[in-house]
């Protein structure tokens, strides 16, 4: 078999960090402060190559006026649509990211990130699709899709502006890696996403001077072919997709990131039935996976100066964010499982 | 009127509802009553049927989330024409009913609304509770509606953690109270786990699995 570097072992986790510092879904997600204590110490507890900031799909969307619900213990939601349809958002400037909103907190939380951390940093977008979706309505998209009298392709003219702009701001304050998140896409048809969901992402993923990967939630398989030729660096996907199966089509062009399943196994598995899980996917991926040269300013895994990371293109992740029900052992043995060297 | 007009009117309802064409299905809806058509049968063996290949098509991968929504618009212009005109029915006190809404915490609807939709049309009698639904709100309508089954939507894997305490909570309050569940993080064994007496992984099979909770065809 070739050799084909090491494996990166990056489980998509803010939310367990809550166990560890005390602190609510709500502090991490309005203070900085807050939200930097839970990753550093699940950064020090488990030294991911990798370490993503809180997932939260309504900073943006609250940012361009949506109304969105806080819980003390639950990830927000948006609650109140912003933007009509009809006209309202050929009148808005696009995000001043140090002013609106929440997106302050995520932005000093990677400076800060950036200044103590060892590891690369990731940070996530979310995707024009799903923004659209946020502020005008899901439905009115979706629908859009088909209508396609150019309204929505102006609205995501509008959104891929709002996730360019963020993105690159993420990345002026030190984030190696932005995943954009897109789970709006799984609701569409291969075609639709070609007409209405790659070009965005492509923009995004050409104006910032990062590493990008594309994360669409939810059992993607047809859309594979397609995100497979959408101009990122790597794709993140769901559990209920058959990773192996897409490292085999993929032959080494891209990274794909995944699928332990943050719910079946993540919270429900004992540790051992972790590291069962993880060894079972590692073994299965060794026969598809490819070396990969990162050619970014900063490969993953290489922090000094520009360089070449070089590893395999299987990145062992969760297949979505891990909830804050998410066992701390059950980390450590994800870690673990993905660290061992298996035969 | 002859059984091969009535065919066609009602091969014209459920193409118009499969064509996502309002007009049709509006046109058909007219036709229908004009001709006579009972408006039950119009939307049975017409609109229902329809949905039904719309089902079909989604579980195929033929149709996704934006072309089942178009046919749903049409079926609904269908609807908002047929529905006045269904003979006040003695048979309706012995509709059997479901509250259904999106748990607490979650604001996704529109499978859960599409499930409403197709039980609705299936012949169930539906309180749709909208999103963001608390256990009290779920109890409260279940005890005024006295449904039959209370359907519980999650479309996150955090608020979809919930569902086992809810279920809790109904069993708890009405021992006789059928639950089901469902939503895209969920699977029948997550729902089993939860002690859900119904799971369904989409619209179609959710009025498959709720006439089989009932024990009903």
């Amino acid at each position: 078999m070739e050799e084909v570097g090491r494996n990166f072992v990056v489980p998509l986790m803010g939310y367990p960090g809550l166990t560890m510092t005390g602190a609510t879904v709500r502090q991490v997600l309005q203070d900085s402060n807050a939200q930097f204590e839970a990753l550093d110490a699940l950064g020090k507890a488990f030294s991911p190559d990798v370490l993503f900031s809180f997932m939260d799909l309504t900073a943006e969307a609250e940012a361009l006026g949506a109304r969105v619900t806080f819980s003390e213990n639950q990830p927000p939601s948006v609650v109140e649509h912003s933007i009509t349809w009809e006209e309202g958002w050929k009148a808005r400037r696009v995000l001043d990211a140090e002013r609106d909103g929440r997106l302050r907190v995520f932005i000093r939380t990677m400076e800060r990130m950036k200044k103590n951390l060892d590891m690369a940093r990731g940070a996530y977008v979310t995707g024009p699709l799903t923004l659209a979706g946020e502020v005008a309505g899901i439905k009115k998209v979706m629908k859009g899709m088909i209508r396609d009298d150019g309204s929505l392709r102006r609205l995501l003219q509008f959104t891929t502006e709002v996730a360019r702009g963020y993105a690159r701001c993420l990345v002026a304050a030190g984030a190696d890696i932005i995943c954009i998140l897109e789970p709006s896409a799984a609701l569409v048809s291969p075609r639709h996403y070609h007409e209405f969901s790659k070009g965005p992402v492509e923009e995004i993923s050409g104006s910032v001077d990062a590493i990008t990967l594309l994360h669409i939630c939810g059992d993607v398989t047809p859309l594979i072919p397609e995100m497979i030729r959408t101009r990122v660096h790597g794709i993140s996907i769901d559990s209920a997709v058959d990773i192996v199966g897409v490292l085999d089509q993929l032959d080494g062009r891209m990274a794909i990131a995944g699928n332990i399943d943050p719910i079946k196994t993540m919270v429900f598995s004992t540790p051992e039935g972790v590291r069962e899980r993880v060894a079972g996917l590692r073994m299965k991926a060794q026969q598809y996976e490819k070396t990969l040269v990162s050619r970014c300013h900063r490969g993953i895994g290489e922090r000094d100066g520009p360089g070449q990371g070089i590893h395999s293109n299987f990145i062992l992740s969760t297949g979505c964010d891990c909830p804050p029900e998410v066992p701390l052992e059950n980390i450590a043995a994800f870690m673990e499982g993905g660290r061992e060297s298996i035969s | 009127m002859d059984a091969g007009k009535q065919d066609e009117i009602l091969n014209q309802l459920s193409e118009g509802v499969v064509q996502f064409d309002e007009d049709q299905v509006i046109r058909a809806s007219r036709r229908a009553l004009d001709e006579g058509i009972d408006a039950l049968t119009a939307i049975v063996e017409g609109l229902s049927r329809g949905m039904e290949t719309v089902g079909d098509l989604f579980q195929r991968k033929k149709y996704f989330v934006p072309e089942v929504l178009m046919c749903a618009d049409a079926l609904n212009a269908g609807l908002d024409i047929l529905k006045p005109h269904l003979k006040a029915d003695g048979a309706a006190t012995k509709k059997r009913r479901v509250v259904i809404g999106t748990i607490e915490g979650d604001i996704h609807e529109i499978g859960k609304s599409l499930v409403a939709l197709m039980l609705d049309i299936s012949g169930f009698e539906v309180r749709d509770l909208g999103v963001d639904v608390s256990l009290e709100r779920f109890l409260s309508e279940h005890r005024e509606q006295r449904s039959d089954i209370i359907a519980i939507s999650a479309l996150m894997s955090t608020t979809m953690l919930r569902m086992r305490d809810f279920i809790e909570g109904i069993k708890e309050a009405d021992p006789e109270a059928l639950t089901m569940v469902g939503g895209a993080p969920l699977s029948a064994e997550i729902a089993r786990g939860f002690g859900a007496d119904g799971y369904a992984e989409d619209a179609r099979g959710a009025v498959i699995e709720a006439k089989r909770i009932l024990a009903i065809d």
